[in-house]
């Protein structure tokens, strides 16, 4: 059971990333993370809300009428972003202000619903409680990542400490801290990660085979898998 | 889809088993489609497709005989008889519509024709081959072009020179080479065939350098240049596949980078015409469309008469503009070599002349209205409006090297006009009412990504086929 759990955890830091594979929640991704501990907070609310609502709604999932189910979705998601919005006005009053609208945007994130429909309602709690918390962490780090690196070049901090703009004459590209510079960075990202994904396909089966990398050609079957892959996902 | 099957699913786990659904998408999928075993068990998949993939391997080539020879003997019975039928059909169609114009054209093509017939002629399968479509060669290459055009371009960088010093040598060289060296290093790493020799990058940098004020700091031009070759151009695909002029992309990001390096002007050695407004506005911002703006938010200038009334002469005024003895961007200020460089590009046939007239025309007719909207306009003020407005900011450069670029506009004429005249409507509407001074950069990209939309929309009628009209009941 743990076994499955880990590898479903494992699922959405890297191969099912929230943001840079399934490309959802790209409006909080894009909007909030102006600076690294922004997206740390944003994260961390989506992760609580994700995991928690996923958690309820899978153990109620055969008392949920089909036909009105998105509605009982947004009511469990709504109630927990609730309380996050809450707990975050009352504990961390100036990440609650940076943040602003997006906290209560959590409730219609399609990386929360998204999960709850494909997954949470169709499989028992303990997979589904490891699904939401690996999609929560994988989008937290996404977020952290794009933060830190458009914080670090808009504004020459990270975390607030100065590193870049120790250096005198550097001048911050504040086309960074813009949202033009967001989606360069996530489409960079994205493609950059996804060249990663090939190669560690192709080092695989190179391996598997038992011949050199450079000697495998890649085979066309690797761009139609994840076409076929997303084909077959429902979302 | 997705409703129908988890339907399914759900009638039939109903009170049984859990992980029963999770079993039926497996199975569903497994049947459907052998790649998607990966997602269900990586390891084993992965090794099954491995050892499926050793199995077949060994066969292909067999398979590849078969197929080689099935090729072979096909095409001697099937595959002439469809191009003979088709060659009937196509010969019919060329006969019946105009018999003079077929005599025509083999009066023309022999000497053309007859170099390829003595090749192809072997066999009479190869007489038929039909080549993919551009038919017609010109002489002209995109290096050629390319080359050109930068020729065209160089008599105002050195006008630029002359008017603000030899910094702006500087930078243009400093740009040039970040652009070249940016594509060369790229199409190293990537193991593309080198391109640097095409002019493309030569091009780019120096429409950056042009786009550019003379005062910057000489490490800007060289992070424009190495945005607008990599982000820009190579990671669409390279020349020909990007959407955004590079040039003008890398300006909007230098702009928005860093907004006061890019706005801050020097003043040319010989402005003359406006000392009085000079020493009353402070010499950091002074282009005349931002003592434009920056007067009518004031309030301090009412329309463009009281706006002109503060130059001496109306006449210096005009020849500075002209001579680009004014500041601004380092390239775009001297419109009469701008022009000639133009006129010559439109005389080579390399643009169209639509595009800049459509452009400039548009700017010419409406910022008028604009600057007169609301104010006590009065008619003798209109050419001293069209002539600073068409004279001033990067207008004349954009009309007639930006909004020409052949990768970046529309593909036909009237695509092309309509995207001249969108560029002129936005350029308008953005000196007027917008934040900045210029608009002409950003009214360019936003078109630049309209183009798929005019092109999808504005098409060559085909030959021949005709739309019915319905008949008015």
């Amino acid at each position: 059971m743990f076994g499955e759990m880990w590898k479903t955890f494992k699922n959405g830091l890297w191969e099912e990333n929230a943001v840079f594979a399934l490309a959802l929640g790209l409006c909080p991704a894009l909007a909030v993370t102006t600076s690294a501990s922004n997206g740390l907070g944003m994260g961390i609310a989506l992760l609580f809300v994700l995991a928690m609502s996923v958690l309820i709604l899978s153990l109620v999932r055969h008392f949920i009428d089909e036909r009105v189910r998105v509605p009982f979705f947004l009511a469990v998601i709504a109630g927990f972003v609730t309380i996050t919005d809450m707990t975050m006005k009352a504990y961390f009053p100036p990440l609650a202000k940076s943040l602003g609208l997006y906290v209560p945007l959590i409730v219609v994130n399609c990386t929360v619903l998204g999960r709850v429909e494909v997954f949470a309602s169709k499989t028992p709690p303990h997979k589904a409680f490891a699904d939401g918390l690996g999609m929560g962490v994988g989008f937290t780090i996404a977020l952290i990542v794009l933060g830190g690196i458009r914080e670090l070049l808009g504004n020459g901090t990270i975390f607030n400490m100065p590193l870049l703009s120790l250096i005198p004459t550097y001048k911050p590209v504040l086309m960074m801290i813009l949202p033009p510079g967001g989606f360069i960075l996530v489409g960079l990202l994205m493609g950059a990660i996804s060249m990663t994904k090939k190669a560690i396909m192709k080092s695989q089966i190179a391996k598997a085979k038992g011949v050199l990398r450079d000697d495998i050609v890649p085979p066309p079957e690797l761009d139609e898998i994840t076409h076929a892959e997303l084909a077959q996902k429902p979302y | 889809m997705e409703n129908n099957d988890s339907k399914e699913i759900k009638k039939n786990a109903g009170s049984e088993e859990l992980c029963e659904p999770d079993r039926n998408i497996a199975d569903s999928v497994e049947s459907s489609d052998e790649s998607t075993q990966k997602m269900e068990k990586q390891e084993s998949a992965a090794e099954k497709e491995i050892q499926a993939k050793g199995e077949e391997s060994p066969p292909k080539p067999a398979g590849k005989n078969m197929k080689e020879k099935s090729g072979e003997e096909k095409p001697s019975g099937e595959k002439q008889d469809e191009k003979k039928t088709v060659d009937d059909k196509q010969s019919e169609e060329k006969k019946s519509p105009k018999k003079e114009s077929a005599k025509e054209n083999e009066g023309k093509k022999p000497p053309a024709k007859k170099k390829p017939k003595k090749k192809v002629i072997e066999t009479p399968e190869e007489q038929y081959v039909v080549s993919s479509s551009p038919h017609m060669f010109g002489k002209d290459s995109v290096s050629k072009i390319m080359w050109t055009v930068s020729a065209c371009l160089a008599p105002a960088g050195l006008a630029g020179i002359y008017i603000f010093g030899i910094r702006v040598l500087a930078i243009i060289l400093v740009s040039i080479l970040g652009a070249v060296a940016a594509e060369y290093a790229w199409q190293k790493i990537t193991g593309k065939p080198v391109t640097i020799k095409d002019g493309s990058a030569f091009l780019t940098g120096l429409l950056i350098a042009y786009n550019l004020s003379p005062s910057i700091p000489l490490w800007l031009p060289l992070v424009g240049s190495f945005f607008a070759i990599i982000i820009v151009k190579q990671l669409f695909g390279g020349l020909g596949f990007n959407i955004f002029n590079p040039a003008l992309a890398a300006r909007g990001f230098l702009l928005a980078s860093w907004p006061q390096q890019m706005t801050t002007w020097w003043q040319p050695r010989y402005w003359q015409p406006a000392k009085s407004l000079m020493a009353w506005d402070g010499i950091t911002k002074a282009t005349p469309l931002f003592l434009m703006k920056d007067l009518m938010n004031d309030g301090k200038v009412q329309g463009f008469k009281e706006f002109i009334a503060r130059f001496p002469t109306i006449g210096k005024f005009v020849w500075a503009l002209l001579w680009g003895n004014r500041g601004g961007c380092l390239g775009e200020t001297c419109a009469i070599l701008l022009v000639l460089g133009g006129l010559y590009l439109i005389y080579k046939k390399y643009i169209d002349w639509q595009v800049p007239v459509a452009f400039i025309g548009t700017v010419a007719v409406l910022l008028p209205i604009f600057y007169s909207l609301g104010k006590n306009a009065n008619i003798m003020d209109i050419p001293m409006t069209v002539i600073f407005s068409t004279l001033t900011g990067g207008l004349i450069l954009g009309a007639f090297y930006m909004a020409t670029d052949y990768v970046t506009t529309p593909s036909t004429v009237r695509g092309r006009v309509i995207f001249a005249i969108g560029c002129g409507v936005l350029t308008s509407i953005i000196r007027r009412w917008g934040g900045l001074p210029e608009g002409v950069c950003y009214s360019i990209l936003i078109m630049n990504a309209f183009t798929p939309l005019i092109d999808a929309k504005v098409r060559t009628k085909v030959y021949g086929i005709f739309k019915k009209k319905e008949k008015p009941a």
